[in-house]
C-alpha cells in the first residue's frame, strides 16, 4: 500500500491528510505545531512534532520511504522551497507542492516538485465558473489547454443520444462521463434518488431530464459549449 | 361538478409520477397537494427532491429551505440543503 507523507498541518494540509487516512492509507504527518499534530495524530498513522526544514530530523522519521510527500507549507515561501528540495534529495518518488502564487510555484516547479497545485487560485476558479452559470457543477483546469466541465445536460440535448447530439463534431468536445439520476423509494417510504455514473458513454447513450454530463475538451471549446447552457 | 382529489392521493400520483422519471409531472402534483397541506414539510423536502432531480438547484434549494423552516429537526432536508449550498 502507498504511503504518504504530508508536511505542514494548515487546513489543506490537515484535509489531505483526514482524507487520504479515510480512504484507508498510511499516512506520515509532520508540523512543528504541537496542537496540530496531536488533532491530527488522532486520525493518522504517524504524526510528528518536528521542524520540517530540518533535513536531518525528517530523515529520523523514514521519509525516505513514503511514495508521496504533500509539501503544505505553502505560506512560508522559503520553508516550502526547502522542504521540497529535502524531499527530493531523499528520493521521495513523489513530491505535491503547494503554492500560493504562480512565481512561487514556477519555483517549486524548477527544484523538482513532480506536482505544483493552487488550492485557492483552483477553487476560486472552480466557484466562479459554477457561480457564472447555475448549469455548470464543476470545473476543473487538467492543462494549459485543456479542461473539464460538469455541466446540467441542456433541455435541447435530453431525449436525444450521444450521435445525435454529437458534441464532437459541433465542439470539438468529449463526453466522458454521464451522471444519471435513479429516483427511488427510501427506508420512510420518502421519495429519494441515486447517481449512477456511465464511464466513456457511447453515441448510443441516451441524455435524459436531470443528467450531468462530465465534459474534457479544449478550452476554448469548452468556452463555447458553456455559451448554450 | 368535478371532485377534487384528496391530499393523500395527489401525494401517491405525485410519488408514481417521480418513480417514473416525470419530475415535472410529479412537482405539478406536489404543487396541488401543497394547496391541501400548506406548510407540510415533507411535500417540500419531496419537491426539492424532484427540482435536484432535474438539476434545477435554485429551485431545489428554495424547498428545503421551507422544508428545514418549518421543521427545524428535518434531517434530510437540512442534509440535502448543506449538499446544495455547499456548506
Amino acid at each position: 500500500m502507498r504511503q504518504f507523507a504530508v508536511i505542514g498541518l494548515g487546513r489543506f494540509g490537515i484535509t489531505v491528510a483526514r482524507a487520504l487516512s479515510k480512504k484507508g492509507f498510511q499516512v506520515i504527518v509532520i508540523d512543528s505545531d504541537e496542537e496540530k499534530v496531536r488533532i491530527a495524530s488522532e486520525f493518522t498513522t504517524v504524526a510528528v512534532q518536528l521542524d520540517a526544514t530540518d533535513a536531518n530530523s525528517l530523515q529520523k522519521v523514514g521519509l525516505k520511504d513514503m511514495d508521496v510527500a504533500i509539501v503544505a507549507v505553502g505560506e512560508d515561501i522559503s520553508a516550502s522551497i526547502l522542504v521540497t528540495m529535502i524531499c527530493k534529495d531523499m528520493g521521495i518518488p513523489m513530491v505535491i507542492s503547494k503554492a500560493t502564487d504562480p512565481l512561487q510555484g514556477k519555483i517549486l516547479a524548477k527544484i523538482g516538485a513532480d506536482r505544483v497545485v493552487f488550492p485557492e487560485r483552483d477553487m476560486g476558479e472552480r466557484l466562479a465558473e459554477s457561480l457564472a452559470s447555475p448549469g455548470i457543477f464543476d470545473f476543473i483546469s487538467v492543462s494549459k489547454d485543456y479542461s473539464i466541465i460538469e455541466i446540467a445536460a441542456p433541455k435541447a440535448f435530453c431525449g436525444k443520444n450521444l450521435g445525435e447530439v454529437n458534441l464532437r463534431a459541433k465542439y470539438g468536445v468529449t463526453v466522458i462521463a454521464i451522471k444519471h439520476k435513479i429516483p427511488g423509494i427510501d427506508e420512510a417510504g420518502e421519495p429519494t434518488f441515486s447517481e449512477e455514473i456511465g464511464i466513456a458513454p457511447t453515441s448510443k447513450d441516451e441524455i435524459a431530464k436531470g443528467d450531468t454530463l462530465v465534459v474534457l475538451g479544449k478550452v476554448k471549446d469548452v468556452e463555447r459549449l458553456k455559451g448554450i447552457i | 361538478m368535478k371532485k377534487e382529489p384528496k391530499l393523500e392521493d395527489l401525494i401517491e400520483v405525485a410519488k408514481f409520477n417521480f418513480l417514473s422519471s416525470r419530475y415535472e409531472e410529479a412537482i405539478k402534483t406536489w404543487e396541488r397537494a401543497l394547496k391541501l397541506s400548506p406548510n407540510d414539510p415533507k411535500i417540500y423536502y419531496n419537491m426539492g427532491i424532484a427540482y435536484e432531480s432535474l438539476n434545477q438547484l435554485d429551485k431545489a434549494r428554495v424547498c428545503f429551505k421551507k422544508a428545514v423552516e418549518i421543521e427545524p429537526k428535518n434531517q434530510q432536508a437540512k442534509q440535502h440543503l448543506e449538499k446544495i449550498v455547499g456548506a
